[in-house]
């Protein structure tokens, strides 16, 4: 790959998340390879314009490209829009992070805990602020819902996740879910508060997160509403592994499909010692971005997990976006 | 004001000055001039580019230049609007309608020199509302909500029937109709439906902004020279003929300062309004100069010089205005405050409540460095106003390639998408037949850019109040725009009225 110029393609608009990433990555995998990586922002319907693009591209090894792993299995889940399916379309290269996801209300709501919710849920339907039908944070407010058991509505139309935790912290939606990296500072000056971990562990050791619940594993909250509720418990768990399976897919690096052998162990090798790299990670905390790298073999089991398990709600997700239109 | 922000702000403005800080924003002042005069180039391009070039840079560097290029952007866009009838960004659209009438006549010293007082006090005046908020920023974003989003997009959509003329009233509300209807186009976020994407994925989030003005103005501008066979922008004057001043330019200003400061305030405001602040300040702010014009209101359009102050105090205004909700919970004002947000991000630097506290003076190194820009973009401007003239006297068989060429760059630029290079051809073809028949243009622009925000937040706002989470009725500031779009409506039949009654 020595003096050759790699494009490297960047789903949404640049000073955004992926855009970091993609940024902090290109110095030191710049160095590795000895090859010119070039960003390159292609923002549209919410990625997969960009992975179209990335799919269609020849398998050279001279266009790559970072991909929302959860969106696009979502949206080709759903089948309402057209995407590349990233379990079967590209050539995964490796995982950059994980998504780990929760539930969050604003600072000043009366709705403190899971308890809160829901006891509230008995007496109304929560209103939970979403940016757009068919995103990942819709994904996981709709399944956590019907994982709880609880009554929602969803106000769809927040034009991103930033105006979407704005609204939470106004008090004029009770509930949204994001990742929590993305609302970490929110979190920290107490406007926002965690209430419901997406997961089967902690997902991660700040001090805010002590004491929130987990949705999943054998102990979680869906398995306690599954019994409480009198429907099938072992079901709840399994339902709420997939999705958090789904959400854990992250962000990948991927090359257009039918890549060559010989081109594909170079990048993928480089491509994780760039990760591994300690000034890369250094890098990464210095602008608050974490990593949870994995190999290619790893994020493409991750792909093939979450591909088969997730169909499994697709019924419920079907059912909140036909209320919506109605 | 607390001693700790005056602290702040007098250690960040020693840190700008001092050497060699100083040469940050001036060279970033510099480059973004030249981005932005380029059409189909822009600060936010510029921006982008740098990204990845100070990637290793220390944050203080990375705000001296950042806060350059936001400032240095907004005037060179408007010399643009009024020696080429191209404006250089979104909210410069405003500044043309009378800007550019004013150099065919031969006076573009005196509108640029207009330009760069109303841009510069202007900018000083939105600095000094931003300095003023620090205490405060937080509440003032939290007290702006979906309702007050609809409003102010109806204001904004109320604009277009006061600044079309009354010749052409019915073609503008036309052409805001139709530019209403085509931001319908794409990816609709409440039901996940795809509205008129002809299958195309490049279509599910509508007509970019970017090509359809590069186009709609640009290419329509260079398309309509070319076929009227005018020899140059100016009519064939030589340099000697070119009337105007700078001085006049400037000194209206003063003339007219009650007009400024109800500009100011207007893009202040309004700026602060995430994504779509920008646009609507000036267009708003030339809609209240039209109608709080006392005498002469048949000129605007047509070359008068409140019509370029106006919009100019207001989109300067609004740019130290645009960084009150990005410093206080890191949601962007505007496309290049969204650069600047992952430019931080990158940098360690993570906005709200720890940046407005403990690095409150690397917030005032940014907000220092935009002041320099601003003043300096304008001294510049003012300065080079001999050399700018020249081209509304260069023949255009010269120009139009060459502008031509760099507005198509800079559609493919904006996404490296050539699907916008088409839509920037397409909509330059309609753009010059909708001037040749005499459609405004601006109504069009202005209405695919407000049509997202007034739909989003109407349904929102009507979801909200259904599920009884909001009562509009007591949400003042929303019940304050609403008051002030009757105004907007009102007022000319009124006057109308009034004057019928006053003549004999």
């Amino acid at each position: 790959m020595a003096g050759k110029r790699i494009r490297w393609l960047v789903p949404f608009a640049a000073g955004g998340g992926y855009d970091i990433y993609s940024r902090l990555l290109e110095p030191h995998l710049q160095k590795r390879l000895g090859a010119e990586i070039v960003p390159e922002n292609m923002p549209g319907a919410g990625g997969i314009v960009a992975a179209t693009t990335l799919m269609r591209s020849r398998p050279d090894g001279l266009t790559l490209g970072i991909l929302n792993a959860p969106g696009l299995l979502v949206a080709a889940m759903t089948g309402e829009t057209p995407a590349p399916n990233p379990a079967t379309d590209f050539t995964v290269l490796g995982r950059i992070v994980r998504n780990h996801a929760a539930l969050f209300t604003g600072g000043r709501s009366p709705l403190r805990s899971c308890d809160d919710i829901l006891a509230e849920a008995a007496i109304r339907p929560l209103v939970f602020g979403i940016s757009e039908v068919g995103s990942t944070n819709f994904i996981n407010a709709a399944v956590a819902a019907f994982l709880l058991g609880i009554r929602a509505e969803f106000i769809a139309g927040y034009p991103g996740s930033r105006e979407t935790s704005l609204a939470v912290m106004r008090g004029e939606v009770d509930l949204a879910a994001f990742t929590f990296e993305s609302v970490q500072d929110r979190v920290d000056t107490r406007d926002l508060r965690p209430i419901l971990q997406i997961g089967t562990t902690s997902l991660s050791a700040h001090p805010f997160l002590q004491g929130v619940p987990l949705l999943g594993g054998p102990e979680g909250l869906a398995v306690r509403r599954a019994i409480e509720l009198r429907r099938d418990p072992r079901r709840a768990e399994e339902d709420a592994g997939a999705l958090i399976g789904l959400t854990r897919t992250g962000i990948l690096v991927g090359a257009p499909p039918g890549l060559e052998n010989v081109l594909f162990r170079c990048l993928e090798e480089n491509l994780h010692e760039t990760l591994a790299d300690p000034a890369f990670q250094a890098a990464a905390a210095g602008a608050r971005r974490s990593l949870d790298i994995g190999r290619a073999d790893e994020a493409e089991a991750d792909l093939r997990a979450a591909e088969g398990a997730a169909a499994r709600f697709v019924p419920v997700i079907r059912d909140v976006m036909s209320r919506m239109r109605s | 004001m607390s001693e700790s922000i005056l602290q702040s702000a007098w250690h960040g403005l020693v840190l700008v000055l001092s050497w060699p800080n100083i040469l940050y924003p001036v060279i970033g002042t510099l480059l973004a001039m030249a981005f932005a005069f380029v059409p189909g180039l822009s600060g936010v391009t510029l921006m982008a580019l740098a990204i990845s070039f100070t990637l290793n840079w220390e944050p203080l560097p990375i705000l001296l230049v950042f806060g350059a290029f936001i400032g240095g952007a907004t005037f060179m866009g408007s010399v643009t609007a009024i020696l080429f009838n191209i404006p250089g960004t979104t909210p410069s659209a405003a500044t043309m309608i009378d800007g550019y009438p004013m150099a065919r006549q031969g006076h573009a010293k005196t509108a640029i020199g207009c330009s760069a007082m109303s841009s510069a006090l202007g900018s000083t005046f939105g600095i000094l509302v931003l300095i003023a908020l620090i205490p405060v920023m937080r509440r003032a974003i939290l007290a702006f909500g979906p309702p007050e989003f609809l409003m102010l997009a109806v204001w904004g959509l109320v604009t277009i029937a006061v600044i079309t003329t009354r010749a052409s009233m019915v073609k503008g509300l036309a052409a805001g109709g139709i530019g209403f209807l085509i931001s319908f186009i794409g990816f609709d976020p409440r039901t996940a439906e795809l509205r008129y994407t002809l299958g195309s994925p490049y279509l599910h989030d509508g007509l970019g902004t970017v090509p359809v003005f590069l186009g709609i103005f640009a290419l329509a501008e260079m398309i309509h020279l070319s076929a009227t066979g005018r020899r140059t922008i100016s009519g064939g004057r030589r340099m000697e003929e070119l009337k105007g001043s700078i001085w006049k330019g400037a000194a209206s200003v003063f003339r007219n300062f009650g007009l400024f400061l109800r500009s100011s305030i207007i893009g202040t405001v309004v700026g602060m309004i995430p994504a779509v602040g920008g646009t609507v300040a000036g267009f708003v702010a030339y809609g209240q100069a039209v109608l709080t014009a006392r005498e002469g209101k048949e000129r605007f359009g047509r070359g008068d010089i409140r019509g370029v102050l106006a919009p100019e105090a207001a989109h300067d205004a609004k740019d130290g205005a645009s960084l009150v909700p990005t410093l206080a919970f890191g949601v962007p004002g505007s496309e290049g405050t969204a650069l600047l947000l992952g430019v931080l991000t990158l940098h360690g630097l993570i906005p709200g409540k720890e940046l407005l506290t403990t690095r409150l003076d690397l917030v005032f190194v940014l907000i220092w460095s935009l002041f320099l820009s601003n003043w300096m973009t304008s001294l510049l401007g003012v300065a080079t106003v001999g050399q700018l003239t020249r081209l509304t006297v260069i023949r255009t068989e010269l120009l139009i390639p060459f502008i031509s060429g760099l507005a198509v760059l800079g559609a493919y630029v904006s996404n490296a998408r050539i699907e916008d290079v088409a839509i920037a051809l397409l909509f330059g073809v309609c753009g010059y037949y909708m001037k040749k028949q005499g459609w405004p243009r601006v109504p069009l622009v202005l209405a695919l850019v407000l049509g997202p925000l007034f739909e989003n937040n109407l349904h929102i706002t009507l979801r909200l109040r259904r599920l009884g989470r909001i009562r509009i009725w007591s949400r003042p500031i929303a019940a304050f725009l609403m008051l002030l779009t009757l105004a907007t409506l009102a007022l000319p039949f009124i006057q109308a009225r009034l004057s019928r009654r006053a003549r004999p």
